[in-house]
């Protein structure tokens, strides 16, 4: 569910200082202003027990690319998606497959949000090589062999 | 004010940002603010909050190399079925926090 006023993030602690300080602290601004769309899940008292954020985005890609794969020319050549940019789950509950259930939420949040305003996959950063493992293995794919940056691909999710 | 200028002035003012400007800007600068009735730190804090939000709000782009474009290109290209995992992992967020809203 969307994180609302209600909801107390106070004590979540995931064990990463900055996946921790952005709920504590700038979570509700940048949902507020629209930066991003924070989702989380609770436990009986409205405490925060894991969350993720998602955004919308667009890759421009480069005319001369498309022209070398036939696609010919295109005035403003880009491909929207969504951005899984943070995801958290408190300490007691890792272990438990919920941060994987928690990615194909996102994904389908991103898929439903697709049939709106656009977008066909969801990407993440990760910020080093054995979360990226982790993500391969939830069926993201890396965008080369030099790159952290992957995405799944919104046709893969049920 | 604006909901952005709001929700910033609400925070702690914890930091201290130094920069140089015109001897005109900044005489402008104590125009503007004392006749909206802020003290100088009010007002910058007020702009520049509307203005960050709008260009942040803005620049959705994520910035891919050729390379990565050509990646992605080539993965749009094939045709995914959701997986055996996929459909697992679906059943298992479905038994935790229900259906996905409509």
């Amino acid at each position: 569910m969307p994180l609302a006023p209600t909801h107390k993030v106070g004590a979540f602690s995931s064990g990463d200082a900055e996946i921790d300080r952005f709920l504590h602290d700038q979570a509700v601004v940048e949902q507020t202003l629209r930066l991003s769309q924070v989702y989380v899940t609770v436990n009986a008292v409205d405490e925060v027990c894991a969350y993720f954020t998602l955004s919308p985005l667009t890759v421009r890609v480069e005319p001369s690319l498309l022209t070398r794969l036939g696609v010919g020319a295109v005035p403003y050549p880009s491909i929207g998606g969504f951005l899984l940019g943070r995801l958290g789950v408190a300490t007691h509950l890792q272990g438990r497959g919920i941060g994987e259930a928690l990615v194909m939420r996102a994904a389908q949040i991103a898929k439903r949000e697709a049939a709106f305003v656009g977008g066909v996959f969801l990407a993440v950063d990760p910020k080093d090589d054995r979360l990226m493992g982790w993500y391969a293995r939830q069926d993201f794919v890396a965008l080369g062999a030099r790159t952290r940056r992957m995405v799944l691909l919104l046709r893969a999710v049920p | 004010m604006s909901e952005a200028a709001t929700l910033y002035r609400a925070l702690p003012a914890e930091e201290r940002q130094e920069f140089r400007l015109p001897k005109l800007l900044k005489e402008h600068l104590g125009r503007a603010a004392a006749q909206s009735g802020q003290s100088v730190t009010e007002y910058i804090t007020t702009v520049l909050a509307e203005r960050v939000t709008q260009d942040l709000a803005a620049s959705t782009e994520w910035v891919l190399s050729v390379d990565e474009q050509a990646a992605l290109l080539e993965l749009l290209a094939s045709a995914p079925e959701p997986s055996a995992r996929a459909q697992a992992v679906a059943e298992r967020a479905k038994a935790l926090f229900g259906e996905p809203s409509p």
